[in-house]
């Protein structure tokens, strides 16, 4: 085991310390940086225009809370009106003019708060953001951008008539909330977003209102309404509308607006949460799928290298060649959860700083792996599979005297494993079905499905099945290819092909 | 032979229908330089990693210290390759710890080990340079510490002398003769004469596979008839006829240079004395005995290949 421990961390650090895998280690998150920020300059422009349009309907069963809503939505569009003038303005006016000779525009949109209460009744008492930008214009630098107003980001539309008088208003309103059908929206058919029941008792705290959406993470819309509906009961209370006891209880209904999707099982349009879990998945096993490959190769190829110039007979008058080859696949080992931590944490960190909407990737991933117990699970069958699919590549790059040799080995050798890759993609987006239960079992196929499998719930006898054939799978392929990788070894001078690998994996040549 | 370190009884090695060794049999006594002669392709190497344990014999017998070569003796052997290969990036100093710690031993023994050989050979100064930034004789030597730092007391040199300059070669020639008088056995392949006639006590000469001879130099000399080398502008063809000459090997052209075949216990002296006799003018009149090649070459017949005197 030393002899093992030894090889494998000499190994280790030659390639750990290589410009090769280094650049191989942080290209990716390079990669993820370019990938995050190209979107984001694109999505700076979408926020320019105000951002995607969200359309939803309100069922308002206390007929007074739908002028408050529509009251909300013309303020939120003012107010963001307000920030991208003021940004606007700092950007492409002439201040020191502008503060002379304007100085109370100059208040509101370079030294004030456009947050405040207090500028949002500026601006609205000098008529709106228009009104503002065309008081605002003289003072422009020469050449200056044109200014455009942003899109307002919420519209409601009238709720489907039999969606208003069904009786489970959440089945009734499912075919909208996953685009199968459109409503009327302000300027043609539009997808429906979320439906706001209010009930009767909302005003008197008895009944709290509901929220039904399909996509139950994406929040903006939903506090966006709790808010307005909260300001809304504050303003009644103090105009003393409802009874003054109920008020506080009536605030706190309003906090507490009860979110529910029609079929969270279902894989709707909008339905974020789904589609972050499987894409989280996908881009987890892709990670470990590189990681794999390229480890696999770069020890193959460094194996080529000590064939070639000798390195190879030295070791095996040192130690035994199972010995040597155990050493070469914990290199990999070693080398590919280094890969795949980095990237990792990389991709947990691009998504945390580029894309905070995509959190809940990471909230899932880590729902789901956060025990040791689930780590550790995951870690065993990326363990097994990268140390079996290891010792094919090892077995196919002992066969090889030079790396064009070794290329044209491997590269139908990967075509061949290639199945055994992709599956496990198709799986993620229905770990728990008929074909993820049976792949489970399969020799070859169960490490790489349970690594996907493990990032949800798979069933215990599938983890155990999944292990049984995991190990005996390494433990007959380890001594198949050791047969091949001891023949092959010391044949510096003689190259074979892949079909006469093959054919060695079956009855090896003496070495 | 009793105190042999090493025995090989009728091994016979295969590579599909490629005979590369048949049925050699020797021993290496202890403590003495074995060398394993024979032109390349005669099994000197296929023969080396049997005895390793690397490659298995598809017939006969391997024991190194009494036992099958492998796992149990491979801590007790120390080897150098034919074709040298160290890891380009390491240093020196890491590289012969890394092997030495291979073979078994602990971190703070392979350094000192390390330390103290790389000073011995005269690479003290360069131990923590790195191998791609060594001179190849410099590297060799690296390597064949590798081979000894961990205190075999059996050590396989395969062409050790192979690409070396002639100062390198006398240096490595010193470090066998230490090894030797150390108590360790020593067994190298060669196809030049002149090192194995210098350093070894005994020789095994392969050819095509098959074992010529194994013995001393002494004997490996009384094996071969004596050969006295003439050198004289005249026709020494009479010499054919003189008791105890069985052969008489003319010049080649433009030469003067004849060689007079005796017979087993014939006196060279008689010659001499026909020639006198016959009044024959000689400028050269050699009894020497034979060197190493030309037993070589006598044995091996047309087999002689790229060996070298």
């Amino acid at each position: 085991m030393r002899q093992v421990w030894l090889i494998a961390w000499r190994g280790f650090v030659q390639h750990a310390t290589s410009r090769a895998f280094l650049f191989g280690l942080l290209l990716l998150p390079l990669y993820m940086l370019i990938g995050g920020l190209l979107p984001q300059a694109s999505e700076s422009q979408l926020a320019a225009l105000g951002g995607p349009v969200r359309h939803f309907a309100v069922i308002d069963k206390t007929g007074v809370m739908i002028p408050a809503i529509d009251a909300a939505l013309d303020r939120d569009v003012t107010a963001r009106g307000l920030y991208f003038l003021a940004e606007y303005a700092k950007e492409n006016a002439d201040e020191d003019r502008l503060k002379q000779e304007k100085p109370e525009l100059a208040r509101l949109l370079i030294d004030g708060d456009v947050d405040s209460e207090t500028s949002l009744r500026a601006i609205e008492a000098k008529g709106g953001v228009i009104a503002a930008f065309v008081e605002l214009r003289p003072y422009l630098k020469p050449n200056a951008p044109q200014f455009s107003e942003p899109y307002r980001r919420f519209f409601r539309v009238d709720p489907p008539p039999e969606v208003t008088t069904a009786p489970d208003l959440a089945a009734a309103a499912k075919p909208y909330l996953s685009s199968e059908t459109l409503v009327a929206g302000p300027f043609g058919p539009v997808p429906l977003w979320a439906v706001l029941v209010i009930p009767h008792g909302f005003l008197d705290g008895s009944e709290s209102a509901e929220y039904v959406t399909d996509d139950t993470d994406r929040i903006f819309l939903r506090e966006f309404l709790r808010t307005a509906l909260d300001t809304e009961l504050k303003r009644l209370r103090a105009a003393a509308q409802v009874p003054k006891d109920a008020a506080d209880e009536i605030v706190a209904a309003a906090g507490t607006i009860r979110t529910t999707d029609p079929d969270p099982e279902q894989l709707g349009a909008l339905s974020n949460v789904r589609q972050f879990t499987v894409i989280g998945a996908v881009v987890v096993y892709l990670l470990l799928f590189m990681a794999v490959f390229m480890t696999a190769n770069m020890v193959v190829m460094a194996l080529v290298e000590e064939k070639s110039n000798r390195v190879a007979e030295l070791l095996l008058s040192c130690v035994r060649a199972e010995t040597l080859m155990a050493g070469k696949l914990f290199t990999g080992l070693m080398l590919a959860v280094l890969l795949v931590g980095v990237w990792m944490a990389s991709a947990v960190a691009s998504i945390d700083i580029l894309f905070p909407t995509a959190r809940v990737i990471i909230e899932t991933l880590s729902e789901n792996v956060a025990t040791f117990e689930k780590g550790f699970q995951i870690f065993v069958f990326f363990a097994l599979a990268y140390l079996t699919i290891g010792a094919f590549f090892l077995a196919a790059g002992s066969a090889a005297t030079s790396i064009t040799d070794a290329q044209a080995i491997v590269a139908p050798a990967t075509m061949v494993t290639l199945p055994i890759f992709m599956l496990p993609i198709a799986i993620a987006y229905d770990p728990a079905g008929m074909l993820a239960r049976v792949a489970s079992y399969l020799p070859f196929f169960a490490p790489f499905t349970m690594m996907v499998r493990s990032l949800s719930a798979p069933e215990g006898i599938d983890i155990l099945g999944a292990l049984v054939v995991s190990i005996v799978t390494l433990w007959w392929m380890v001594r198949l290819v050791a047969r091949v990788f001891r023949a092959n070894l010391l044949r510096p001078d003689s190259s074979i092909s892949f079909s006469g690998f093959l054919r060695d994996l079956w009855r090896p040549r003496q070495a | 032979m009793g105190d042999a370190v090493l025995e090989l009884s009728g091994v016979t090695k295969r590579y599909g229908d490629f005979l590369a060794v048949d049925r050699v049999t020797f021993a290496a006594p202890k403590g003495k330089i074995l060398g394993l002669l024979g032109p390349n392709g005669a099994g000197k190497t296929s023969t080396l990693r049997m005895i390793l344990g690397i490659s298995p014999p598809s017939e006969g017998k391997v024991a190194v210290f009494g036992r099958q070569p492998g796992r149990s003796v491979q801590r007790r052997i120390g080897y150098l390759p034919e074709e040298r290969g160290l890891y380009r990036r390491m240093t020196a100093r890491d590289t012969v710890v890394y092997f030495a710690k291979l073979k078994g031993l602990w971190s703070a023994k392979a350094h000192q080990r390390a330390d103290e050989l790389l000073d011995e050979l005269g690479l003290g100064h360069v131990k923590d340079r790195r191998i791609e930034a060594l001179s190849k004789g410099m590297a060799q030597k690296v390597q064949l510490i590798t081979a000894i730092a961990h205190e075999p007391e059996l050590v396989i040199l395969d062409e050790p002398f192979s690409g070396l300059d002639p100062i390198n070669q006398n240096e490595l020639e010193a470090a066998i003769r230490r090894l030797a008088n150390a108590g360790t056995t020593v067994l190298f392949s060669t196809h030049t004469m002149s090192h194995a006639e210098r350093l070894c006590d005994r020789f095994v000469i392969l050819v095509k596979g098959r074992k010529a001879f194994d013995g001393t130099l002494g004997e490996a000399r009384a094996a071969i008839p004596r050969t006295v080398k003439l050198e004289s502008p005249s026709d020494l063809g009479f010499l054919s006829a003189v008791k105890g000459v069985t052969k008489v090997n003319p010049p080649v052209e433009g030469s003067t240079h004849w060689d007079v075949i005796l017979a087993p216990g014939a006196d060279p002296q008689t010659v001499l004395a026909a020639c006198f006799e016959q009044g024959v003018k000689l400028t050269l009149f050699d009894t020497s005995p034979p060197s190493l090649h030309e037993v070589f070459v006598t044995l091996a017949g047309s087999d002689v290949g790229d060996v070298e005197p």
